[in-house]
């Protein structure tokens, strides 16, 4: 095989205009994929957490806003105080002040979450072009930016994309620290990787592997003790989160719950456990994804690019293994791993492309089609996160929830077995509801020590006047409810997708 | 690229034992569940060839020797009579020759049907050795006979897997040709590439393809010259060549089967090229098949021809059969190997590089265990996908709904797979009322459908309507409302309701 290309031009960008043009195509149509369909409803990604956070937008929005019925205010307002506090709530106060300004649009959340995952990408390909071909930090910058998973999941109302671009900042500034010392970088890589985790705890993993390998890659520990660059960093990377859980544990006594029923140590010995997560990773990067990015680890040059991404899997790996009901349960606990995978897919991406950059080099058409070819992949990748977004249309759920809220008056006494922990029947109907649990809830409850179903029902009841069903699919899962409220309680109230039942007047007193 | 004679992990022995292992594990998982119905992969094709091989095996048994009543003797074998001829029947025949040794067992197809894929592996490993690396074959064969669609497809009673094994052969046989240029090779590929076309005849596109490949890469003219090439050309195009001409002209059989299967419009369409792209996915997934795009373009110029040669007579195939490849899964099968044999260069290529890699034992060690994982992931999803779900209890639903009809009452109904499920496990058979797809392809033909006038049409003669697909007759509100307004209900139950045509209310 004849070999003509220089080994260390780029294939897909050969020149600085091409450069600048495919970086301006991968972050434009990433940005543009992510706000089509903007004015959707949040629901087609975990509609709970972002509705979570909605609700606290907006009540943060009603505390001053003009013109909003007070009843409205009220019930935002109470809703608000009960909700858990879990990280500090900046992506909502940013949302609230955007409010202020334009009006309450639930979809500016959408805007901000997407410009974070885009300007993590802009750190994610700074990080990859220190560790990487030029090639590869290209690769590395489509995949984090056009996996259909990142796609949908960096434009949800949640701390999350914030996180992920924090935690990229981090980790490049701690890169480049590694490489070139000084307090710049140093202060950078602290502030990032404390801001990382003050807006949500988990990026803790993450930033301290960052920096446990920007330090130790550099220095012994005991070199690295004496070094005030280093206390720097750890001072700055700490002190945010430790302030406010100092905070929130003894001051304000927001967060003493927040510590129970994430750390499940007899899950590690079930098999299953290990299978689920894996199942989430897949949804994120597929199975042989996966497989390929582990792989990708060996393909990277430097044993130094290797032992930073290494450290980066671990900290994944230990940190699933702390919350590892919630890494097995839920998919977007895995978010952080999408530019840990897209570096490490990279590594094989950029020997990819170096092979076909020599087998084309003789061929102008070949050249051709293998550019088409890259072209292809990310207009098609688009595309069917487009077809995917514009195949449901959840606006008409606006109006269905408020015609439930109408129906119970708002101010009812109600227990509820409904969609997403009830958030869509108080956002959009004011209709604050205690939840009946549903069947994942109530076998992760079971975790934890077993109810029998009289008392669970009675304890859960006791003061309600209502009973609403509103899912239906639930309501079959649990046949012992469902029997029990059509045996014992009057209908009250039904319509297009919902049920009421009148627990004030039992069938048999 | 020069083609190593070793592997990635050394001898030759720890080759011969992974081979082994994986060709065992490949039949094992595609026998897995042996027993089940084959209701879990395009039922309605694999009942269409059960009907088949069950009336030819009784029309080969004396009438004294069937193990049923006479009745359903003469039903089964006017059922495959009257079934539309669309290729030579030649496994439903194999099948049927095997009833007469082993009895009638629907399963027995699946043995048959799972060792040509299986064998087909060989070949795909003999090719892709040749076009790639050891390496690059090993992966490629992992993919071939490990990608769950592929197990699940593969075991289904068509004509495809052996198609797709005659076709592989016919490629490996036209790429040594090449290489070689003996009257062997020319021999053995045209022979090899006439029987894959002539068991299913979509596989010519493949086939041409890769072989314009072949012949442009060598130049058109010398190889017009070459009386190899023609020779090839002859044997591969005579048997079916044969079977058709005595289909259309003389027995009248295939008339039919080049109706509603050609929709230029669709090309137009951005729809039909996602929901193409849409099967691909669900097949391979979109990676693998950019993965395989890549490998073919790096190959070198010679596999580069032949690779995009492949796939050129895919993209051929699927724009000639635009409505079949967007909405039936199955149509595809033959992109499986495609893909496993594009990817084997970029396997070769990013073997080579791993080889630099050190420590060694490292590398090798974590890549066993990464493709250990990936494969055993992969079996144990198909495993899940085959254990899941157990058809074994429908025969009896079908028996009793049969009864109720009489067996040889002639009936209309919308009943899962076009009536198939009825007319085997039932002995009833129906005619099928238009499903909405059936309507959707007439409309994309022009046909304008009286549903009125042909509803009357249909069912004059027919005693009874019956509805098994409560929804299919729920997306046809008018014929639904005819028939709760015009006729009365003969018998409902669990999952059915008869219509009684012979006393309109």
């Amino acid at each position: 095989m004849q070999v003509t290309q220089s080994p260390n031009r780029s294939f897909i960008a050969p020149t600085r205009w091409a450069l600048a043009l495919v970086l301006t195509l991968l972050l434009g149509f990433g940005l543009a994929i992510r706000l089509f369909d903007l004015t959707d409803l949040p629901l087609d990604f975990h509609p709970t957490r972002q509705l979570f956070a909605a609700l606290k937008a907006r009540a943060m929005y009603y505390q001053t806003a003009p013109g909003i019925p007070d009843w409205k205010r009220d019930i935002t307002i109470r809703q608000y105080e009960t909700e858990a506090t879990i990280e500090p709530p900046i992506l909502e106060s940013l949302v609230a002040a955007t409010y202020r300004l334009t009006g309450e649009h639930l979809w500016i959340a959408r805007i901000y979450s997407s410009i974070f995952w885009i300007l993590g990408g802009v750190f994610l390909f700074l990080l990859a072009r220190d560790l990487l071909s030029l090639d590869g930090a290209l690769v590395a910058l489509a995949i984090y930016l056009f996996l259909p998973y990142a796609v949908i999941a960096s434009r949800s109302f949640q701390p999350d994309p914030l996180m992920v671009m924090l935690i990229l900042l981090c980790l490049w500034s701690a890169v480049r620290w590694n490489r070139n010392g000084g307090w710049g970088w140093a202060v950078l890589a602290g502030l990032g990787g404390g801001a990382a985790v003050f807006v949500k705890f988990t990026a803790a993993f993450f930033v301290a592997a960052a920096l446990l390998w920007a330090v130790l890659d550099r220095y012994s520990l005991k070199q690295a003790l004496t070094r005030l660059q280093v206390w720097g960093m750890a001072l700055l990377s700490i002190l945010p989160a430790a302030g406010y859980l100092l905070y929130g544990l003894y001051f304000a006594d927001t967060l003493g719950s927040q510590f129970s029923g994430r750390f499940f140590p007899q899950m590690w010995i079930d098999p299953f456990f290990y299978f689920r997560w894996e199942g989430k990773i897949a949804l994120l990067l597929g199975h042989v994804g996966l497989a390929l990015a582990l792989l990708g680890l060996m393909f990277l040059r430097s044993r130094r690019s290797q032992n930073l991404l290494l450290t980066l899997w671990a900290a994944y790996f230990i940190f699933g293994m702390v919350f590892d009901f919630h890494i097995s349960s839920h998919d977007y606990y895995s978010l952080p791993l999408i530019p840990i995978g897209a570096l490490s897919l990279a590594g094989m991406g950029q020997e990819m492309l170096r092979g076909l950059a020599e087998a084309v080099s003789g061929s102008g058409w070949r050249r051709a089609a293998a550019h088409l070819l890259l072209l292809f992949v990310v207009v098609m990748t688009v595309w069917d996160v487009r077809v995917q977004m514009k195949s449901v249309d959840y606006r008409p759920q606006e109006a269905y929830w408020a015609s439930i809220g109408q129906a119970l008056d708002h101010s009812a006494s109600v227990i509820a077995l409904t969609q997403d922990y009830g958030y869509p029947l108080v956002y959009w109907g004011f209709q604050k509801a205690s939840i009946w649990p549903d069947y994942g809830d109530l076998q992760y409850r079971d975790r934890a020590g077993k109810s029998d179903f009289a008392s669970r029902f009675q304890n859960l009841t006791r003061k309600k006047a209502y009973f609403l069903v509103t899912d239906f699919n639930e309501f079959q899962y649990q046949p012992e409810l469902k029997d029990y409220l059509y045996g014992q309680y009057p209908i009250y109230l039904q319509g297009e997708g919902f049920v009421v039942f009148d627990l004030t007047h039992p069938l048999t007193p | 690229m020069e083609n190593k004679k070793v592997w990635f992990f050394g001898n030759r022995i720890s080759l011969l034992i992974t081979l082994a292992i994986v060709f065992v594990a490949a039949i094992g998982i595609r026998l897995y569940d042996l027993t089940d119905m084959p209701l879990d992969f395009n039922a309605n094709r694999q009942l269409f060839s059960a009907l088949k091989a069950r009336g030819m095996y009784y029309a080969m048994l004396p009438a004294s020797a069937a193990d049923v009543p006479q009745w359903q003797r003469e039903m089964a074998i006017s059922q495959w009579k009257s079934m539309a001829t669309i290729e030579p029947p030649v496994t439903e025949t194999l099948v049927a020759l095997s009833y007469r040794v082993f009895g009638l067992h629907l399963w027995i197809s699946r043995i048959y049907t799972s060792f040509f894929w299986v064998l087909g592996g060989i070949f795909l490993f003999l090719l892709a050795k040749e076009i790639s690396s050891l390496d690059g074959a090993v992966v490629a064969l992992l993919f071939y006979l490990f990608l769950p669609f592929g197990i699940i497809a593969s075991r289904s009673f068509q004509p495809d897997p052996l198609m797709v094994f005659l076709m592989i052969a016919g490629l490996w046989a036209m790429y040594r040709w090449r290489s070689s240029g003996t009257w062997k090779w020319a021999l053995t590929a045209g022979l090899l590439n006439g029987a894959a076309i002539f068991v299913k005849n979509v596989a010519v596109f493949p086939l041409l393809g890769a072989a314009v490949g072949l012949v442009l890469e060598r130049g058109l003219r010398e190889s017009i010259k070459d009386r190899q090439t023609w020779i090839l050309a002859i044997l591969s195009a005579l048997p079916v060549g044969l079977y058709t001409l005595y289909g259309v002209l003389i027995s009248g059989s295939l008339a039919s089967q080049f109706n509603l299967r050609f929709f230029p419009d669709l090309w137009k369409d951005g729809g039909f090229y996602i929901r193409w792209k849409g099967q691909l996915d669900g097949i391979t997934g979109f990676g693998p098949i950019v993965l395989a795009l890549i490998g073919a373009l790096l190959a070198g110029k010679r596999k580069s021809a032949f690779l995009l040669g492949l796939w050129a007579g895919y993209l051929v195939f699927g724009m000639t059969f635009a409505y079949h490849i967007s909405t039936h899964d199955y149509y595809s099968l033959p992109v499986i190997p495609i893909v496993a044999l594009s990817f084997s260069p970029l396997v070769a290529l990013l073997a080579d590089r791993l080889e630099q890699v050190q420590p060694a034992w490292l590398v090798r060690t974590s890549l066993a265990v990464f493709t250990i994982l990936v494969c055993g992931v992969y079996l144990w999803y198909a495993r899940v996908d085959l254990a899941r779900s157990d058809y074994r209890e429908d025969p009896q639903f079908w028996w009793k709904l049969g009864e109720k009809l009489g067996h040889t009452n002639p009936a209309i109904g919308l009943t899962q797979d076009y009536g198939a499920r009825l007319a085997y496990w039932g002995w009833q058979d129906i005619s099928s009322w238009y499903y909405s797809g059936d309507l959707n392809i007439r409309d994309l033909a022009g046909i304008n459908v009286n549903l009125s006038d042909r509803f009357a049409d249909q069912i004059k003669g027919k005693k009874f309507f019956v509805v098994t697909q409560m929804s299919k007759l729920d997306s046809q509100p008018e014929i639904k409302a005819t028939l709760y307004n015009h006729y009365p209900i003969y018998d409902q139950g669990n999952g059915y309701l008869i219509f009684d045509l012979t006393h309109p209310k």
